[in-house]
């Protein structure tokens, strides 16, 4: 990558990879780069203190803080109703959209806390992508939706490069190269969440949200989306909400175990709570003895 | 394994659920009967069938129904006929459209016209340049907004005295080419300019690009001749010709062309056009030869194009059917924006508080209030309160007389009933707009978009299928409605059409029941039924558009 990026300066026809980044986050390749090497140490990126969201009086989460690492993958498990998918949503506000949501505490993204009053809430999911639990293509082309978030966040460039460039990555490209102005909706159920993944890729964003991306997939699609998840890593920091522990064992860095009542029980290494938990009701709910 | 240990024997009685079944049976069937016996009254008497020579039914028998018969049943069992019959309902359609631009073409002066078609022509002409040019989307916009209401309304703040080069600048284009041109091309030719040359273009464009360019040539010359001949043969200065190439000729050549194209193992459904157009003919030229008398029908194209009068015989309903026409499109253009607007309102951005549940109980109980209340509110509204005749107002700097809303108008009896389907738009509006899933909003606002963006972008495009039903069907009810007419003193009888907005109007409703009074039988009778076969058939075109237009867009979203 940093090879690449001396590359693109002197020649004009720089791969695409490298004319499609800014020149912020190649910098940030450059400097985390050598961090990168050991895993579950890379630098924070989101830093979550306190945060405490209410439906109406219903408190949904209750003081969580975690710090997630630059590049990798975390996972995020807990039985139903624990408030997984709100934190996800927490991190780019998605629960604003919501009208009896509150959120309060501090939820850091790079450093600025996303719930500060100068915060604009569809500029910070500009920067945060997300992918969904049911494949939610928009019924346009499979290349409308994958330029969809390009288009709407004004960002210019060559599209086809682009297109090309985030199918590629979504592992889509060699299945769709020769029909880019079908509905994405006549793709199957695997295809379509990696169509939603490659529009969530395009406009590069820093974090990729993943709120149980395989639960709604077939096996066959479900190992297909994790190796992917694997390799976005490289490039982008991934948070994943499952509630497939095997999932969680098998992709991530980090694994976040939120329990019933929306408390952050436990968060480590993905090794350490798998092999040695500290807290006798994670190790409970990992052995299936309750969830 | 329950079976193990019961009876075999034993039944379990079904009577009631028998006698209940033909109950319902019953229902259905006495009420399409009544609904049957009302509609064949009605077209007995609208048609009147026994008057008409045995044999003309014997010739069209032949001619027609049984070779229609037999090559509808073969294509049927070749899984064709649904596409010959579309291929036959094009060419049909278009007759209806023309229809529609000849009763267009009698309100609106041919001058008026051109001065229009002029100043639409300028932002067209600047949006397609830009494009060919390759500007950003946002400049064009911007660039054809601006070109195009100088064009069409002229700049607002210079003084409207200036004359000379500055006049079609300050005044707009449309108003400048009536007051000042003076020689401007006559009628046929003005039809030939704004009618077949764009179509022409259009048909060339398209050939051009699934063709080559010199077929695309050679289409937009072959439009363009056959609109010139038939303008010299028929020397009569008629535009009559003009209007049927245009609309029926070249649509339906392009849909056959289209279909042969693309579908070379369909090719054989269009024996079923050919078998009836020919058999028509054929049926057309038999009687005319054998001199037969066919039914002496009350609906036919004097009873649409004439006025009514005091005979039945010479009766007519073009001044209604205009009418109808006009209000239709006064109703179009306030409740469609209005109505889709606030459902976007609703759904898509108010808070889900109390004013807003009001609000939409208001919006509920207003689409069951009867429809004299509507005609009451547009009395008062418009009338007594909008009719400000005389009085001046001052508006960047130009004194404008308000001329008032006069009563019976076409624009007061419109704003009216546009109230009255005002609530059914907003409802099934609402309803589709709501049947977009929450999924796609959700992904829309994780891509970054804004609210704007998504509602543009993701809800309306997905949507307006079913926006535009609902709208079309509540058109459709509002032709049908007679109280709020009365109630803002339209006319229950015109000799001639509306020329304007501010005419006073009447419209098919009205028409049909005033014939309903008249002591000789014949208007009660014939000159009646014939009113509601042609209000009917309007009814049918209206809901057969909502039909098509769903379809087309639900096939596109596939």
């Amino acid at each position: 990558m940093t090879d690449g990026h001396s590359e693109a300066e002197t020649e004009p026809n720089a791969t695409t990879d490298s004319a499609t980044m800014t020149d912020d986050s190649e910098d940030e390749l450059k400097t985390h780069s050598a961090g990168f090497e050991s895993p579950p140490t890379g630098e924070t990126i989101i830093e979550a203190e306190d945060v405490n969201v209410w439906y109406d009086d219903d408190r949904a989460l209750e003081d969580i803080s975690m710090a997630v690492p630059e590049h990798n993958v975390t996972a995020i498990i807990g039985p139903s109703g624990c408030g997984k998918s709100t934190f996800l949503r927490c991190i780019n506000r998605m629960n604003d959209l919501i009208d009896d949501a509150r959120v309060d505490g501090t939820l850091k993204l790079a450093g600025k806390n996303v719930y500060d009053e100068d915060v604009d809430p569809v500029a910070l999911r500009r920067r945060v992508g997300m992918v969904f639990q049911k494949p939610n293509p928009f019924p346009k082309s499979i290349y409308d939706n994958v330029t969809y978030g390009l288009e709407m966040q004004g960002i210019d460039g060559d599209y086809d490069a682009i297109v090309e460039d985030a199918l590629r990555e979504a592992a889509l490209w060699d299945e769709v190269s020769d029909r880019l102005h079908e509905s994405g909706l006549e793709l199957s159920g695997g295809q379509q969440q990696r169509l939603c993944i490659a529009r969530a890729i395009a406009p590069d964003p820093e974090v990729l949200l993943m709120d149980e991306p395989a639960s709604a997939l077939d096996p066959v699609a479900t190992s297909q989306i994790e190796d992917l998840i694997a390799e976005l890593a490289e490039e982008y920091t991934v948070v994943i909400v499952t509630h497939n522990m095997q999932q969680a064992a098998r992709i991530s860095d980090k694994t976040a175990v939120f329990l019933t009542g929306g408390k952050l029980v436990e968060f480590d290494d993905t090794q350490k709570i798998f092999e040695n938990p500290e807290h006798q009701r994670v190790e409970d709910y990992i052995t299936g003895k309750f969830g | 394994m329950a079976t193990d240990h019961a009876d075999n024997t034993a039944t379990v009685s079904r009577t009631r659920g028998i006698v209940f079944r033909y109950v319902l049976l019953v229902a259905t069937l006495s009420a399409l009967a009544s609904l049957g016996l009302l509609l064949a009254n009605v077209a007995v008497d609208a048609f009147a069938p026994f008057s008409a020579d045995p044999s003309w039914y014997l010739v069209y028998l032949c001619t027609l129904v049984l070779p229609t018969l037999l090559v509808g049943w073969v294509l049927r069992r070749h899984e064709l006929l649904v596409g010959g019959i579309e291929a036959l309902f094009v060419p049909i359609g278009g007759l209806f459209g023309a229809g529609a631009l000849f009763l267009l073409f009698e309100v609106l002066p041919f001058n008026v016209w051109f001065a229009w078609a002029v100043g639409i022509a300028v932002p067209l002409a600047i949006w397609l340049l830009s494009s060919v040019a390759g500007t950003s989307g946002r400049l064009r916009a911007g660039l054809t907004l601006i070109f195009g209401g100088v064009s069409l309304f002229g700049l607002p703040l210079v003084d409207v005295s200036t004359t000379g080069v500055l006049g079609p600048l300050v005044m707009g284009l449309p108003a400048y080419i009536q007051l000042k041109v003076y020689s401007i091309p006559n009628y046929y030719l003005t039809y030939l300019l704004t009618l077949a040359l764009p179509v022409a273009l259009l048909v060339g464009h398209q050939i051009r690009k699934r063709e080559s360019f010199n077929a695309g040539l050679a289409a937009t010359g072959l439009v363009a001749i056959a609109s010139l001949s038939v303008l010299f043969q028929t020397v009569v200065y008629t535009y009559v010709a003009l209007v049927l190439v245009v609309t029926v000729l070249v649509p339906a050549a392009w849909y056959w062309y289209t279909q042969w194209r693309d579908r070379p193992d369909d090719r054989l459904q269009f024996a079923f056009p050919a078998t009836v157009l020919i058999g028509a003919g054929l049926g057309r030229l038999a009687i005319w030869a054998l001199s037969i008398s066919g039914p002496n029908s009350w609906v036919d194209l004097q009873f649409l194009q004439d006025a009514p009068t005091r005979y039945a015989e010479s009766a007519g309903l073009n001044p209604a059917l205009v009418g109808s026409l006009l209000l239709m499109v006064v109703v179009i253009a306030t409740a469609f924006p209005l109505g889709v607007g606030a459902a976007v309102y609703l759904e898509e951005y108010a808070p889900d508080n109390g004013f807003t549940r009001l609000i939409q109980l208001n919006i509920s109980n207003l689409a069951g209030v009867p429809s004299v209340v509507y005609g009451l509110l547009g009395l008062g509204l418009f009338i007594n309160l909008g009719g400000m005749s005389g009085e001046t107002i001052s508006l960047f700097g130009r004194t404008i007389t308000l001329s008032g809303m006069p009563t019976g108008s076409v624009l007061v009896g419109g704003l009216a009933i546009s109230l009255l389907i005002l609530p059914i738009v907003i409802i099934s509006s609402q309803e589709a707009i709501r049947s977009v899933p929450d999924s796609l909003r959700q992904a829309s606002f994780g891509m970054g978009a804004t609210r704007w963006q998504t509602v543009k972008h993701v809800v309306l495009p997905r949507s307006i299928p079913g926006i535009l039903t609902g709208t079309i069907l509540a058109v459709g009810r509002a032709v049908g409605e007679t109280a709020p007419l009365i109630m803002v003193l339209a006319a229950s009888y015109s000799s001639s059409p509306p020329g304007g907005l501010l005419d006073k109007a009447t419209a098919l409703p009205l028409q049909v029941y005033s014939w309903a009074f008249e002591p000789d039988p014949a208007f009660r009778h014939g000159v009646l039924a014939a009113g509601v076969v042609v209000m009917i058939v309007v009814l049918l075109v209206i809901n057969s558009i909502a039909i098509i237009v769903r379809n087309k867009y639900e096939a596109r979203q596939q």
